[in-house]
């Protein structure tokens, strides 16, 4: 135990940004709600609830509210769940390369510590510690932007839009938990798969990451005219959202939220419950070939040196 | 005899076709220093590695009876290793080190890595990049001498380091950690340096050893006459490994014969170390026996 714990230490020491970046995340969610209480709406705001166009100050009855509360907890995730997917997926990359590159894998070496071990404490703190990590920081983001906005809001236009609603909270929070969980065995086979990279690659770990998949996909479009590798990829890295009910939506703009958009986040607290998931075989097979993927990384990072 | 810390039987690694070990057997037995001891590319570092358990080799290795590829981290308990002072990460903080090696490693002491940092300008709060190159030895020393290892190696410890921390890193070696439990099997190409304090050598060229033996036997094997040019002739016919003429004046180095047989010829001293890895190393010169 005392060994995993300092495992997982000397992760966070090396790669700072895995909990600098939530922290920054969380700071900006706090100070834009905090100046956010100012803004007033003018003209004609309608929001679309339940595929029907809702004036946006009188039209929210109390059932739409709870619904809207739901709606605005959840979308705090998101912000922190985007930043949090690219950290680890550069941090994976990285892992098992840099310690070559500077050579210190020899010192890793020199202490008792297994290429299992190694490897596996990587895989820890990308699926769980800081996916966990991640989750306390957005309870404790949202309890403090939420209740802020709230009590700000409260007796002004906008009080029936956002009203405090413990319940819902804790169902949000609590369903955010298990697909937290949920989504660390969906997104196994990444990961390992960018462990693999990153112990088997002498340079460009990142070139070595996207190009084979991307050249996978453009030759069997060439070849066979299909896009299998294609969907299948999609399938790996969108599945997961899409079991949300937060799949992105293609013709969305980055910027801004659309009516289409807003429809269907506004559905998110319905289905945030992920654990329907769990009965797919395509998660369990995924974990297999994660499992796979990552006694092969161990077994080549046995086999490295600094050279 | 006991069980000897390390025992190699046809030890080979090749890299593609270059051979950087051709079949090697020797043992190292408990209490020892050993010198390894060759010229670059010679496979010092190889037989290191495959020492280490950090690269895979034909033939059979034991260390403390260990398959050291299959078993490096339990073999790790009781091995140090410093390679050349570039290798600790530069991102860790003195303390962070302290912190993961006393994390991980059973056999280490806190307090006496501690105590060793206190008497240096090393302090604790330091990255190791804004360290100098002697402060990470240093550090990395530090680390080592606190854990109770039967085993320590060094590849080229003291390389790229002034003469001040080359001559404390080795005191400090000799005087804190080694006794007769423990062995240190080192590498160097800066022979002098280390020619006190080995017990053994090794040397080792064109990834085979060349010479094994304990240091108070060489004096008993090897013999360096220097004479004159005239009287070379009928040294020659003795037999020497190597040759060389310095001012004038012609040093034999000989293998096997006795001090009498070569007293005549003129001065006659057991050869240095550094004399008799060169004489090894490059044998007899062109022409010598002409």
């Amino acid at each position: 135990m005392k060994q995993w714990i300092t495992l997982v230490r000397r992760e966070l020491w090396e790669h700072r940004a895995l909990w600098v970046a939530p922290l920054v995340v969380a700071a900006v969610l706090i100070v834009v709600t905090a100046l956010s209480g100012g803004v007033h709406i003018s003209g004609d705001a309608r929001v679309q609830i339940d595929g029907e166009a809702v004036d946006f100050i009188n039209g929210i009855t109390p059932e739409r509210a709870v619904k809207l509360f739901g709606v605005l907890i959840a979308g705090l995730y998101v912000p922190q769940l985007i930043v949090m997917l690219i950290v680890l997926a550069f941090y994976l990359l990285d892992s098992l390369y840099s310690e070559r590159k500077d050579r210190s894998i020899l010192f890793w070496k020199s202490l008792p510590v297994s290429d299992a071990h190694t490897v596996a404490s990587k895989a820890l703190v990308a699926l769980v510690v800081v996916p966990l990590g991640v989750w306390l920081l957005s309870v404790l983001t949202s309890l403090v932007t939420v209740g802020a906005l709230t009590a700000k809001l409260a007796g002004g236009p906008f009080s029936s839009i956002v009203q405090w609603n413990t319940p819902v909270w804790f169902a949000v929070q609590g369903a955010m938990f298990t697909g937290t969980l949920v989504a660390a065995l969906w997104y196994a086979p990444i990961a390992a798969a960018l462990l693999l990279v990153s112990a088997w690659a002498r340079r460009n770990v990142f070139l070595w990451a996207v190009l084979p998949p991307v050249a996978l996909m453009l030759l069997e479009e060439i070849a066979f005219n299909t896009n299998r590798v294609a969907s299948f990829l999609e399938y790996r890295f969108g599945g997961f959202f899409d079991a949300m009910g937060m799949g992105v939506n293609p013709g969305g703009r980055a910027v801004g939220v659309t009516d289409r958009q807003f429809s269907q986040i506004s559905e998110v607290y319905g289905k945030l419950d992920v654990t329907p998931l769990l009965a797919n075989v395509d998660l369990w097979l995924g974990v297999v070939a994660a499992a796979g993927m990552m006694w092969l990384a161990v077994l080549v990072r046995q086999r490295r040196d600094d050279t | 005899m006991t069980t000897p810390v390390i025992e190699a039987r046809g030890l080979s690694k090749s890299y593609g076709s270059h051979k950087a070990l051709d079949d090697v057997s020797f043992r190292v037995e408990s209490g020892r220093i050993v010198g390894l001891i060759g010229p670059n590319g010679a496979g010092k570092t190889t037989a290191l590695k495959a020492i280490l358990g950090l690269t895979p080799f034909k033939g059979e290795l034991k260390v403390l009876g260990l398959d050291p590829y299959a078993q490096r981290d339990a073999l790790m308990r009781d091995v140090c290793f410093i390679a050349d002072v570039a290798v600790l990460p530069k991102w860790i903080k003195v303390s962070q080190a302290l912190d993961y090696v006393a994390g991980v490693h059973p056999k280490f002491n806190r307090a006496t890595a501690e105590e060793f940092l206190r008497k240096t300008d090393i302090k604790m709060k330091s990255r190791v990049r804004e360290l100098s190159k002697g402060m990470v030895t240093q550090l990395h020393l530090s680390l080592i001498l606190a854990i109770d290892a039967r085993l320590l190696v060094l590849d080229e410890p003291t390389l790229g380091l002034d003469l001040l921390y080359r001559r404390a890193f080795y005191d400090s070696l000799l005087n804190d950690y080694f006794d007769k439990e423990r062995t240190i099997v080192v590498t160097t190409h800066q022979v002098e340096e280390i020619e006190n304090l080995l017990t053994d050598v090794m040397f080792i060229n064109h990834g085979k050893v060349v010479l094994d033996s304990p240091v108070e036997n060489l004096a008993d094997r090897f013999l360096q006459v220097v004479t004159t040019p005239d009287k070379a002739v009928a040294a020659r016919a003795l037999g020497p490994i190597h040759e060389r003429e310095v001012f004038g004046r012609i040093g034999l180095v000989f293998d096997g014969r006795s001090a009498e047989e070569l007293r005549p010829f003129g001065d006659v001293r057991p050869p240095s170390l550094s004399d008799l890895f060169v004489a090894r190393m490059q044998g007899v010169a062109p022409g010598a026996r002409s």
